[in-house]
């Protein structure tokens, strides 16, 4: 008799591996990846080393993971920065690592963004806006949202 | 082959995340943040509270108890389904948690409840073994395919320029040495990208053995010199599926009490 289980183990698996490397067309592996993130197992497969491509160019000299990063908040006539290794490692400096991902990626950025002013706000409650700095800057910077500021929803 | 030490690695993992949560779990989930930050239409059971602390904290403590009672081999399969809709809650309300270790949580999980006994003393059908073992091996090929078209990994300077990168390197002793000395870092590169091309082919291969060794080092290195959360421990729980873990712990002890017995004759 066939067994069921291993079948079906086989196909579990496989989706998860088609659906991380979006190997369907668009929608299907948009409803694919809605399907398997509804019950949190959108395991994405790829690790932060893999996506040196994305956020660096060997040519430059001036690429993401050569620069020094910096947060700068700003409040109502002044800015603050602060200091990298006194940020939390899950409450800041993660969501910050996939912000630039998701951003890099054209992909929804807004939750951390509200993740990043939440815990900033705890640190400086008259926060206002943040900035992801990295310096030397470069021209592709603003569309992977680093460089600019980012408003802080009053709610917080 | 049994799941025993899978279930330890799983809850360790777990019971450890939720009782950071537990001391300052406002820290974590913002007043009305929990349920907006990430997708707002995904289910998770906060929609039906008003997201008050204690209800929080109960919630939270109430997950831990269950892990608990996974760990002890106490729960059966319908209390391991209440355990995967409780850690998906947490995990779709959490916008922290967006991360590759709890979706490879909920998944080893999912995977416990359909295809894998109930109880943690029965034995693993090897079907399934087999199948978790190529699943592992892929993901190994993959991340190690998507490396390969990246000029840093294939000229050997990949390490040495992430090292550059401050967000992602720890400070410590062990990073230091590494960056001290360059030829280590161009050799751990070339390893990092033979050890994920060759995984999947070796794992079926008479080097097995030295593959989990090999995989355990890997591992224990990523996790003290890079800022990559818990991956490293969720990996090792894979293989405590993958590996016949508890026959190479009784092996090792038997190969330092043998040598124990030598060296005190």
């Amino acid at each position: 008799m066939v067994k069921l289980k291993p079948i079906f183990l086989n196909i579990f698996l496989f989706l998860i591996v088609v659906s991380a490397h979006d190997i369907l067309p668009d929608t299907a592996n948009y409803i694919l990846w809605r399907a398997l993130a509804s019950v949190g197992i959108d395991v994405a497969m790829t690790p932060l080393t893999a996506d040196m491509p994305l956020m660096m160019d060997s040519s430059e000299p001036t690429s993401f993971y050569q620069r020094k990063i910096s947060i700068i908040g700003t409040a109502k006539d002044s800015e603050m920065p602060f200091v990298w290794d006194s940020l939390g490692f899950y409450e800041i400096r993660l969501p910050i690592l996939l912000f630039t991902e998701y951003a890099a990626n054209d992909a929804g950025s807004l939750g951390f963004t509200n993740a990043i002013c939440f815990q900033l706000k705890k640190l400086k409650p008259e926060l206002i806006s943040f900035r992801i700095d990295l310096k030397p800057p470069r021209e592709t910077d603003l569309q992977l949202g680093l460089n600019r500021n980012w408003i802080c929803k009053n709610e917080y | 082959m049994n799941t025993k030490l899978f279930r330890y690695f799983l809850a360790i993992h777990q019971i450890w995340l939720l009782s950071f949560l537990l001391r300052d779990s406002w820290s974590w989930f913002g007043k009305n943040q929990m349920v907006t930050l990430r997708t707002p239409d995904f289910p998770t059971v906060f929609d039906f509270f008003n997201q008050s602390p204690l209800i929080i904290q109960v919630f939270l403590g109430v997950t831990i108890v269950i892990w608990g009672l996974f760990v002890l081999d106490k729960l059966n399969r319908w209390g391991q389904v209440l355990l995967f809709f409780l850690s998906v809650s947490i995990h779709n309300a959490n916008p922290y948690i967006i991360h590759e270790p709890q979706q490879m949580v909920n998944l080893l999980l999912m995977i416990q409840i359909f295809f894998l006994p109930s109880s943690a003393k029965q034995p693993v059908d090897k079907n399934i073994l087999q199948i978790l073992s190529v699943f592992l091996g892929v993901y190994y090929l993959l991340a190690g395919l998507k490396k390969l078209p990246d000029a840093l990994w294939l000229h050997g300077q990949a390490l040495e320029m992430l090292m550059l990168w401050p967000p992602f390197f720890k400070d410590n002793l062990f990073t230091l040495f590494l960056k001290n000395n360059s030829y280590l870092l161009v050799f751990t590169n070339y390893l990092v990208l033979i050890f994920e091309l060759l995984f999947l082919p070796l794992l079926f291969s008479r080097f097995k053995h030295w593959l989990f060794l090999l995989g355990l080092l890997f591992h224990l290195g990523i996790s003290v010199s890079m800022e990559v959360g818990t991956f490293s421990w969720i990996m090792l729980c894979w293989y405590m599926l993958v590996f016949p873990v508890e026959d190479y712990i009784r092996t090792f002890a038997y190969i330092v009490k043998s040598l124990g017995r030598y060296a005190s004759k």
